[in-house]
């Protein structure tokens, strides 16, 4: 598909980052639709950080190029932090800050900053106006930061790692807010993590990056529905050409146990049934199976 | 005044502001030495000058008005504290400013935000040089206010006038300091070498036929107590200078990755 400005919110040809011999990130080509949110997943050191901050200007590209928003990174990287909410992986606010001071601060910064918006949040989270950065748990941190970035009404989204060194029940508030700021505001979010179920729990797009690149990018549930499987238990022999049929893409088998990589589920279990099997059952992979079946199909590539 | 200029002034201002006082506090307490020590120092040179011990050679080399208290005030102030302790102020705070930013954490979150990096390089600068300016002013008026209750003895304008080539010498080390700053992220090894930078820049003050090129002796203004003369084309000169290094440090912090 061919993407334009007014359906992406990111564009990127052959992003490129080198420091000096190390190459961070191999030539990117990814596109975010506007309204999305993506996920965006893989090891350390794949170059997920460099990407979101060559996006947000706080990196320059050694080559190609990246819109976002409609606007050029290289040139209009003021206009693009205008409209995009940046939360840092390890994200260091002023210490001396406190919730208050920030949103005075980021108040003067952005056109579209909402102060009911910044309340609510800070409600939400139970945070103290008056206590400053630097008498603030990490969690209490990443919720102010949080705050901010929603607070701006951004059009653009991108949060690294937001919820590391959170526990389970702030991580639960912060991806609501996630999720209410996306619904209320028509927002895009990028989210880099390694908390796959979370990705799993917010994202409908995905994006997994390997060694610089983007290796495998999709809407999730289509991923999903393409890497469905029929886990099947023959009575006696399984068909010969088992292999051969329509929609079969691969079979593993283990005894009389098969597990069928298809990609037409509902003809090949209609077929299969045929055989009066045991056991016919489709089975759904998780966004961290799919991870690792990316991880292990990039190892094997030539 | 945009908003985000606004935003980073409110920053500036709330973070160095303890630096500003110390950096006042110090040239006040300066000021108010130099008059008060002057009866002191009178009677250690009269114990010098009679003392038999001393070789004449050394005798000759004091001046003879040394004493007279407009050479004393000039001599001990913008010849020597001010400007030598001004420089060290605009190598503190030029050495910290965008190294502090990266060495506290808080360059990723700065620079992120809906502004553009020369503004906030011109912002710090600003209010670093506003502190400066101040501090120095201050210490000037506390070195007036003392002499007058002291020995009743009112200073020239020259000594306010002196104010500028110092203020123009102190621009230009912040920045050097400045540059260096953005390009090395712990504010102690930047301080570090900017000051060895800054000590490459004195050498011609030892230099009698090139006395005349060192920023520092030209930070003293000594046309002004001599000849009562404005030293134009110095501080003209030093500005320029210190206008070119303000630039590179702006260019410098554009390309660099954060």
């Amino acid at each position: 598909m061919t993407w334009n400005e007014t359906d992406a919110a990111v564009i990127c040809e052959g992003l490129t980052k080198h420091y000096g011999a190390k190459v961070a990130v191999a030539g990117v080509d990814w596109v975010v639709p506007k309204g999305s949110v993506t996920g965006l997943v893989g090891p350390n050191g794949a170059g997920k950080t460099t990407t979101l901050k060559m996006l947000i200007g706080l990196v320059h590209p050694t080559a190609g190029r990246a819109r976002v928003l409609g606007l050029d990174v290289a040139a209009d990287d003021l206009a693009i932090r205008q409209r995009t909410g940046y939360m840092a992986e390890d994200d260091a606010l002023f210490r001396w800050m406190t919730a208050e001071d920030a949103l005075k601060f980021s108040r003067l910064l952005y056109p579209a900053w909402s102060d009911q918006v910044a309340r609510e949040t800070l409600d939400l989270f139970g945070l103290p106006a008056n206590v400053p950065v630097a008498k603030m748990s990490k969690g209490m941190k990443r919720q102010l930061a949080l705050t901010l970035a929603v607070a701006q009404r951004p059009e653009l989204l991108i949060l690294d790692e937001p919820t590391s060194g959170l526990d389970p029940e702030r991580r639960r508030d912060f991806l609501n807010v996630i999720l209410k700021s996306v619904a209320a505001e028509g927002a895009t979010v990028i989210m880099s993590s390694h908390q796959l179920h979370e990705i799993e729990r917010v994202a409908d797009r995905v994006a997994f990056m390997r060694e610089g690149r983007i290796v495998r990018e999709s809407d999730l549930d289509a991923l999903k529905e393409a890497s469905r499987r029929i886990r099947v238990i023959f009575q006696g022999d399984p068909p010969a050409d088992l292999a051969q049929w329509p929609g079969v893409r691969r079979v593993e088998a283990d005894g009389r146990l098969h597990i069928l990589h298809v990609s037409d589920v509902d003809a090949v279990t209609a077929r299969l049934k045929t055989h009066n099997p045991f056991v016919v059952e489709v089975i759904e992979q998780n966004l961290e199976e799919l991870y690792f079946e990316t991880a292990r199909r990039e190892e094997e590539r030539p | 005044m945009s908003g985000a200029v606004r935003a980073l002034l409110f920053k500036e201002l709330r973070e160095g502001r303890w630096k500003y006082l110390i950096a006042a506090v110090v040239l006040v307490a300066l000021g108010v030495s130099i008059p008060v020590t002057h009866q002191f120092i009178a009677g250690m040179l009269e114990q010098y000058m009679d003392d038999p011990a001393v070789p004449q050679a050394l005798r000759d080399l004091l001046p003879p008005d040394l004493l007279e208290m407009s050479t004393y005030l000039w001599t001990n102030w913008h010849a020597k504290n001010l400007y030598q302790t001004v420089a060290v102020i605009a190598l503190v705070f030029g050495s910290g400013a965008v190294a502090g930013e990266f060495s506290r954490g808080t360059a990723p979150y700065l620079f992120s935000r809906a502004v553009v990096r020369r503004s906030v390089l011109a912002v710090k600068t600003a209010v670093d040089l506003a502190g400066m300016a101040l501090a120095m002013l201050l210490g000037t008026a506390a070195l007036d206010v003392t002499a007058r209750i002291a020995h009743g003895y009112a200073v020239s304008g020259a000594f306010y006038a002196g104010l500028v080539p110092a203020l123009a010498g102190s621009v230009f080390v912040y920045g050097l300091a400045l540059l260096i700053s953005t390009r090395i992220d712990d504010p102690v090894k930047a301080g570090v070498a900017a000051a060895v930078a800054a000590a490459l820049f004195s050498i011609p003050t030892f230099v009698p036929a090139w006395r005349q090129w060192s920023v520092y002796v030209q930070m003293t203004g000594r046309s002004l107590f001599e000849t009562g003369t404005f030293p134009w084309l110095p501080v003209l000169v030093i500005a320029a200078l210190a206008a070119a290094l303000l630039a590179a440090a702006a260019y410098s912090l554009e390309r660099r990755d954060i």
